[in-house]
């Protein structure tokens, strides 16, 4: 199988904006909860919405990252942190919102990247791991400058493992050579159902199994034993994070 | 196949061309007024400072180091990181790492002397900031960078050392939370050269130095006068008490003053001189009480 390549990257600009937009609200809105001063609230906006950009430019080595050359995200990050800075309140008022709308934009995060690395000619790994970076970088580094382990290790949101699950789906239809706006479609409404199915579901990503412990377990003590130790690991990992995650 | 190759190379030239900017592949060299060991004093003063700061936090050698290296050439690797041309000058320049390793011995064994010159080391801050924040902003210029992103550059510049020390040493970065004025003074610093360079057009050179000399005084102001930064401020109530929402006021009637009693006409009012405090009060026969009728019907 050739590698694949798409031509132009042909993504809607007015999804790219909503995007990026609401990505800097709930920074600003992150950063105002911690007390950070102006800067901070613009840094963390401006990360939150360009973030996972940034880094998937710099390392495809693709000249001056996007939001650079374009100033319009400066522009709106600079919007959205002086909202989050002075109107909190309001910003809290809409917080379902920003939630429903990120909830339906986390395939579009994906697509961002993945389509730029097909565009550079890159192969199917690069593809599915820049759509990764680029929907998860700005929660990273929000989350590093914030002085926190990043959300997309921790466990807990499905996020990380939808996005993963998304670049799949995207660089595979890509790949098996379906056209680029019916692979952009399927990636966004499949993204949008497995979050909303992980809010309404409350799953919760699993944490590292101990399969070789339980299976000695299992043959030296029985299936009670067993559980019991699955338990304890479990018990284990939740609270490892339990401080951290307190908000 | 070798058709559908070649379309798909020229699109994506196309494809590409739309994102680069086709500029030189070296940042142009800062045409400055001020001589060229300038700035590897800047990254000097930095890199003391980081060291002095790991030493402070009990860091090992190699702490020290990393440190020392990261607060000094962590603006710059982070302007030429973004700015994408080519290899950092603090990599292919060996001076740059020469300094920083210097400060970093400088730091490890001399750093309660670094602490002790304090007030000297944030007086040479204070330069250095302003001399980063228009190299920085400058490299963006010479690309030909829109002038907001020479502005956000210059920042990054002058503030991404002191950003990558505090990720190192594994605390939320110092200047984004609220307290002393470091990273607004070096955003004033790039925005005042941006402005300057853009739409007056006076010389580069002439440009930074008049740049260091504003941060310089905006950040001794600041020391002197403790300025500090503010967290955020919730003006959602206010606004909304102000303008959206506008309660109807009840009209009443105007007060008016009660007017002045004469002072002849106050009636005065006193006991009887023969009045008995302790005097019991005794229902005469002939009147009656609420409850007679009940208890007497006649």
């Amino acid at each position: 199988m050739s590698t694949p390549v798409i031509d132009v990257i042909a993504f809607p600009a007015a999804i790219t904006i909503t995007t990026v937009t609401f990505g800097g609200l709930s920074g600003a809105l992150h950063a105002t909860k911690r007390g950070l001063d102006p800067i901070g609230v613009f840094t963390i906006s401006l990360l939150c919405a360009v973030g996972g950009g940034i880094i998937r430019d710099v390392l495809l080595q693709a000249g001056v990252p996007t939001f650079l050359v374009n100033p319009q995200y400066l522009g709106l990050a600079a919007v959205a942190a002086v909202i989050g800075f002075f109107l909190s309140g309001l910003v809290r008022l809409v917080v379902p919102l920003i939630t429903v709308v990120d909830t339906l934009l986390i395939g579009s995060w994906v697509l961002l990247g993945s389509e730029k690395a097909l565009a550079y000619h890159l192969g199917f790994s690069a593809a599915i791991l820049m759509g990764v970076i680029t929907a998860n970088g700005g929660g990273l580094v929000r989350d590093l400058l914030c002085g926190e382990v990043p959300s997309m290790v921790k466990p807990g949101e499905w996020y990380g493992l939808i996005a993963i699950i998304a670049a799949f789906i995207f660089v595979g239809m890509v790949g098996v050579g379906l056209p680029i706006g019916v692979a952009e479609i399927t990636t966004m409404v499949v993204a949008a159902a497995l979050r909303i199915a992980a809010i309404r579901g409350r799953w919760h990503t699993p944490t590292a199994y101990d399969l070789w412990g339980n299976l000695e377990a299992r043959m030296t003590a029985g299936v009670e034993e067993s559980l019991r130790k699955r338990d304890e690991t479990l018990r284990k990992n939740t609270q490892r994070f339990s401080d951290a995650s307190r908000d | 196949m070798g058709s559908l190759l070649s379309t798909v190379d020229t699109s994506l030239t196309h494809a590409v061309s739309t994102t680069h900017v086709h500029m030189a592949t070296t940042i142009d060299v800062l045409p400055t007024a001020l001589p060229g060991w300038t700035q590897l004093a800047a990254v000097g003063v930095g890199a003391i400072s980081g060291a002095a700061f790991a030493a402070r936090r009990g860091f090992d050698v190699v702490g020290v180091l990393v440190l020392s290296v990261a607060t000094g050439l962590g603006g710059l690797l982070l302007r030429d990181t973004l700015l994408q041309r080519g290899t950092s000058i603090v990599i292919t320049d060996g001076r740059y790492l020469i300094i920083a390793a210097l400060a970093a011995v400088i730091g490890f064994f001399f750093a309660g002397l670094v602490d002790r010159l304090e007030p000297v080391v944030v007086v040479l801050d204070a330069l250095a900031l302003g001399f980063l924040a228009a190299a920085g902003a400058n490299a963006a210029l010479a690309i030909q960078l829109p002038p907001v992103a020479a502005v956000f550059i210059g920042a990054a510049t002058a503030a991404g050392g002191l950003v990558l020390r505090d990720l190192l040493a594994g605390i939320a970065p110092a200047i984004m939370r609220p307290g002393v004025l470091i990273a607004a003074a070096a955003f004033i610093g790039a925005l005042v050269f941006t402005l300057l360079v853009v739409y007056t057009g006076i010389p580069r050179g002439q440009a930074q130095v008049i740049v260091v000399v504003v941060v310089f005084a905006i950040r001794v102001l600041a020391v002197r006068l403790q300025w500090r930064t503010r967290p955020a401020r919730d003006l959602t109530d206010r606004i909304w008490d102000r303008w959206l929402v506008k309660p109807k006021k009840p009209v009443l009637p105007p007060i008016l003053e009660p007017e002045p009693i004469p002072p002849s006409s106050v009636s005065t009012f006193s006991l009887p001189p023969d009045w008995d405090d302790t005097a019991t009060f005794t229902r005469p026969p002939h009147w009656r009480s609420n409850d007679d009728d009940e208890r007497d019907p006649s």
